[in-house]
């Protein structure tokens, strides 16, 4: 019999989602929820940067206070990413580490297969790069983070069907030693959209169509969609004050 | 104030850069470790920045000791853990030879 995991829609400020996903964190390490699929719009657009991240080195900050950008850290690590409202769909997979491979790296490789099925859904030639970026024709459209805490898994990702690359690659920062490794020069060169590969535009609800299908495939599930329940709400609206806080946002100046 | 910034990125993995900073008597006034890498349990970090600062470096040697055992049971991702560990001694001998040269 396959396995029912429950799907929740949502479109929100970073904010609000970057709280819900970490809400659903701790409540599913307590066994008070099941586990849970989100595909969420960052609504209004929006960069949330890793862990780790230094927001002076890995944001234009300049250019994203003229464009009033929201931003903000997440409790993930990995790289900081553009949120466009109409060109990119998040996922976060909420599940117990039991149900995972021990090893993180391949924690991201079976749940990143559902953002490649996706892709293909589309039509786009996607592979998975280790360690946690999709790539079509070496380029980037889709990249991962996770953190486990108390026995429970969170990933989330990015796919980027219709970004404005253009804005992307102003607004976010990378550091030359990396892009060099990667063979670019610049940001724009190494990232790249499900549309522009597969030559026609793809609108939000195809993509969204396309990553319910994708994880569906990959993680051999049935999505069954359901809304947020009154204590997830209350608890990631009690978080949320944090992820707007300058504190938080400039834990790593 | 002296100042050391490293960073290293690991071939086919993650970015990392320490940012420290020490008075010239080689007290750590700053020790941060930035990047796109993962860590399980990332607060690891955070605590081995906290245990740094304050800290005045006489044995390079005892202090990476502390380090190896705070990261012990830590999970470092598209890192390799030894690599981090040996770019937080460079930083921290690259502090107490700066901070021989202002005291001689």
């Amino acid at each position: 019999m396959v396995k029912e995991v429950r799907y929740v829609f949502i479109e929100g400020d970073v904010y609000l989602q970057m709280a819900i996903d970490e809400a659903l964190l701790y409540l599913r390490s307590k066994d008070l929820i099941p586990d849970t699929l989100r595909l969420y719009v960052i609504k209004p657009s929006a960069i949330t940067i890793g862990y780790f991240q230094s927001v002076s080195r890995c944001l234009n900050l300049e250019l994203v206070k003229e464009r009033d950008i929201d931003f903000t850290r997440r409790i993930t690590g990995g790289g900081s990413v553009y949120h466009d409202e109409n060109g990119e769909i998040t996922y976060a997979f909420i599940t117990k580490v039991e149900n995972l491979p021990k090893e993180p790296e391949e924690i991201f490789r079976v749940i990143t297969r559902g953002v490649v099925e996706a892709a293909k859904y589309l039509g786009a030639d996607a592979e998975f790069v280790p360690l946690n970026d999709v790539v079509i024709g070496g380029r980037k459209f889709s990249g991962q983070a996770m953190t486990i805490k108390f026995g429970t898994v969170l990933q989330h990702g990015t796919f980027m069907y219709d970004t404005d690359l253009d804005l992307l690659s102003k607004v976010l920062q990378v550091p030359l030693a990396k892009l060099k490794t990667k063979g670019v020069v610049n940001i724009r060169s190494r990232v790249i959209t499900i549309s522009e590969s597969i030559g026609r535009k793809v609108s939000k609800e195809e993509a969204i169509e396309a990553l319910k299908k994708g994880f569906s495939k990959a993680l051999g599930i049935k999505l069954v969609e359901t809304s947020l329940t009154p204590l997830e709400l209350d608890l990631a609206k009690s978080l949320r004050y944090k992820y707007m806080s300058g504190k938080w946002k400039f834990l790593r100046p | 104030m002296i100042e050391v910034i490293k960073f290293y990125k690991e071939p086919e993995g993650k970015y990392v850069e320490i940012i420290a900073k020490a008075s010239e008597t080689c007290i750590i006034k700053e020790f941060l470790i930035n990047g796109d890498f993962f860590v399980i349990p990332p607060e690891v970090i955070d605590q081995l920045e906290d245990f740094l600062k304050g800290l005045r470096i006489v044995n390079v040697d005892e202090l990476i000791d502390r380090v190896s055992r705070l990261l012990a049971n830590t999970r470092v991702v598209g890192l390799s853990k030894n690599k981090l560990i040996e770019l937080i001694r460079e930083v921290l001998s690259d502090i107490k030879s700066k901070c021989r040269e202002h005291l001689k």
